[in-house]
């Protein structure tokens, strides 16, 4: 059978750019293939994609040699708009994405744009709606979803069609542990019942590995490694430990082989090294409860916060929440339990209808999409010279902000944030970790570690919450259901727990790998058998 | 045939050239995406500034669009602007002059663009631009001229440029300080989507299967 994508020896530079974005890639990916694009931030990634889509060099102008070939069809004599009908995408903004005004809209127009008849459109509307959950959204005008509901209406879009391949670009950033597991349960449903090829990048490969057939490694424009999945851990183990998942960490650190796909593959090697007991059923421990803490000396403080749409619908009931000076609380819910919400009270950019929100000072907000903090046409004049060297940007200072990659853009949004006149009190960041690397990530802690003002972040990434924060709030439906220390709430459940704790079942309450692999080897070393 | 029948044909035929030229260009689609948007804030920036008789952004987004994107885009900017402004201002035989007028605009600013490889201080620029107002101006009264029923002498035309020189000179000066204001920022923005339009395709070496 012959490929739906082909990729031969495209070299592809962007104008006005110093050097190739992608250098002599070749890539074959067969009809009803999973594959999965790893590799650090900027690493070419999404121009792979953007290249499968005809938008390189469409869209992007710029240098292009070779070939790409998407179900036949040579980007050289087809654009974008013929590759749509056989090629569904999904890209890191899914904002930028949406044209319509109502969701039913949204899902109905690229099959309008291929002139199906009304009836057969709002079937395949339907269908799509089904298949994706997001049936109760579709007279909900698209402004107001909330970043995961809009990412998965972006999804229904480019899947209306069924179209042959679909090309994804981290379609799970912004979707809650649940949403993001389900999403790729149902890429690899399309993927099974339909032979629709996947090509997926992502960051977090801990949630994709297991449904993978290959995984492609990039590595500045150019593929390093290019194996089943097993392989690629074991070759990324030994040659890019930051693309490691959680798991293959814990596996490495423990002595332990060979590197798990997943967490099933995990325990049951656990299992067979008699190191994890499945009769002993782990109780999640109990939420903990909410302290009473003093709100007069707080940096950020909510007393019975209410935020009501008209119409009746509450987004926020009765949030209490105080944050002390320099306390790092991480903020983690489903998509639309009202974590942005929150944020955008804290900041000021909303008021409360009911109850009160108080600060000390500034409080500094970080949106989902950086690109609407800049302004200027410099990095070097988005912010000043210390803030852009204490995120790591000393050395694009010339560049254009909109030319940086999803990740750095990012940074230079946290450095303009955080270079204000006053030093904020409190930082609040929504979904800081969107397009970033875990090498970035860890940066990223790091940098929010160093800092002196009160930290609030909505992250659905428990890995990055035991990374940064000591407290955890967990939010659903605009109440704080949980608030403890990280080690109580992220340990135990199953969807708001780090893969190492998923692999341990909360065992001895490690969270990250380190943590879990000095437990594991304690015991192999004492050779405690259950 | 009338003075305001023969210069009508006359008009109606060069706008009829200048879309033509547009699209015989086969312009892509993100041209075109372009071409709409600009025109757009073309037609906006006029009536953003409506209280302020004849002081508008709109002449120098038209001359600044055909300075970066060339003749044809320029020319269509400009005429589509005045065509869509004027769903607001009202539509009458003005139209077609101002259609003419301000897609000339954005022809002689490709025409600069052409001429000196793009390399205009801030300061000339504007005052291009200010000088594409009073040509706008000069237009205008040309058409007042044609259309009204006295004689038609040099000096008719010269009353009618004196009674209009201060909205022309108040067009001239603003065109002059927002060309200042954001001219070269507009260029630079304009730049960067004009290199997207550019695709180098390196050949396939025959050799390859």
């Amino acid at each position: 059978m012959s490929p739906v994508l082909s990729l031969q020896g495209v070299t592809y530079r962007y104008p006005g750019a110093d050097g190739d974005a992608l250098r002599d890639v070749s890539l074959d990916v067969a009809p009803g293939e999973f594959v999965v694009l790893a590799g650090l931030s900027a690493s070419g990634k999404s121009t792979v994609l953007r290249a499968a889509a005809g938008l390189v060099p469409h869209f992007h102008g710029g240098t292009f040699a070779g070939r790409a070939v998407v179900a036949g069809m040579d980007t050289r004599e087809h654009g974008p708009g013929d590759l749509a009908a056989v090629a569904g995408t999904l890209f890191q903004d899914p904002e930028t994405q949406s044209v319509m005004a109502t969701v039913r809209a949204e899902l109905a127009f690229p099959l309008e744009n291929r002139g199906w008849p009304a009836g057969a459109v709002a079937r395949g509307v339907e269908e799509v709606a089904l298949a994706l959950g997001i049936e109760a959204l579709l007279d909900r005008p698209t402004p107001e979803l909330s970043g995961g509901e809009l990412q998965r209406v972006a999804l229904g879009a480019a899947l209306a069609g069924r179209p042959r391949i679909v090309l994804l670009d981290e379609p799970t950033s912004q979707l809650d542990p649940v949403a993001g597991d389900e999403l790729v349960w149902l890429l690899r449903r399309l993927n099974e019942e339909w032979g629709t090829a996947v090509v997926l990048a992502e960051h977090r490969l801990e949630r994709c590995l297991a449904h993978a057939d290959r995984v492609v490694v990039l590595d500045d424009g150019a593929i390093a490694c290019d194996a089943a999945p097993s392989d690629a851990l074991a070759w990324a183990a030994e040659r890019a430990p930051a693309l490691q998942t959680p798991a293959a960490r814990l596996f490495a650190r423990a002595g332990l082989r060979p590197p798990p796909a997943s967490v099933r593959d995990a325990r049951a090697t656990l299992r067979g090294h008699g190191l994890i007991d499945d009769d002993a059923v782990a109780v999640p421990p109990a939420a903990p409860a909410a302290k009473r803490r003093r709100s007069r000396d707080a940096a950020l403080a909510f007393e019975h916060a209410w935020h009501e749409l008209r119409g009746g619908r509450a987004i926020l009931r009765g949030v209490d929440l105080v944050v002390e000076p320099g306390e790092r609380v991480a903020l983690m819910g489903r998509n639309g339990a009202g974590k942005s919400t929150l944020l955008r009270h804290a900041a000021g950019l909303l008021a409360p209808t009911r109850g009160r929100v108080r600060a000390r000072g500034r409080v500094g907000l970080l949106l989902q999409s950086p690109g609407d903090y800049l302004v200027h046409e410099r990095v070097g004049d988005e912010a000043p010279a210390a803030a852009l060297a204490a995120v790591g940007l000393a050395g694009v200072v010339d560049r254009h902000p909109r030319d940086l990659s999803g990740g750095q853009r990012q940074r230079l949004a946290l450095a303009i944030v955080m270079g204000g006149s006053e030093a904020p009190a409190c930082l609040c960041l929504d979904e800081p970790t969107r397009g970033m690397d875990r090498a970035v990530k860890g940066e990223l802690a790091d940098r929010l570690h160093a800092l002196d003002a009160a930290v609030v972040v909505a992250t659905h990434d428990p890995e990055f919450a035991v990374a940064v924060a000591e407290r955890v709030v967990l939010l659903a439906d605009g109440r704080v259901i949980a608030d403890g220390p990280a080690r109580e709430v992220l340990s135990g459940g199953w969807y708001f727990a780090t893969e190492t704790a998923r692999v341990l079942g909360g065992l001895g309450g490690a969270l990250t790998p380190e943590e879990g692999a000095e437990l594991l080897r304690d015991k192999l070393v004492t050779g405690v058998a259950p | 045939m009338t003075w305001a029948g023969a210069t009508f044909a006359i008009l109606l035929a060069s706008l009829a050239a200048g879309y033509a030229w547009f699209e015989r260009a086969r312009p892509t689609a993100r041209l075109v995406a372009m071409v709409a948007t600009m025109a757009g804030l073309a037609a906006l920036g006029r009536i953003a500034f409506a209280p302020v008789p004849n002081v508008k952004p709109t002449t120098d987004i038209v001359v600044l669009t055909g300075f970066v994107l060339g003749g044809a885009p320029g020319f269509a900017v400009g005429a589509t602007g005045a065509l869509a402004s004027n769903v607001v201002f009202g539509q009458g035989p003005w139209t077609p002059w101002q259609m003419a007028a301000w897609g000339l605009a954005g022809l002689l600013g490709a025409a600069l663009g052409a001429a000196t490889g793009r390399r205009v201080g801030r300061v000339p620029l504007a005052l291009f631009c200010g000088a594409m107002g009073l040509l706008f101006g000069a237009i205008m009264d040309l058409s007042t001229f044609t259309t009204f029923s006295g004689e038609r002498t040099l000096d008719q035309y010269l009353a009618i440029s004196g009674t209009s020189l201060p909205f022309n000179a108040a067009h001239a000066i603003g065109n002059v300080a927002f060309c200042l204001a954001f001219g070269p920022a507009l260029v630079r923005a304009l730049e960067r989507f004009r290199a997207r339009l550019h695709i180098t395709w390196i050949p396939l070496e025959v050799s390859r299967p």
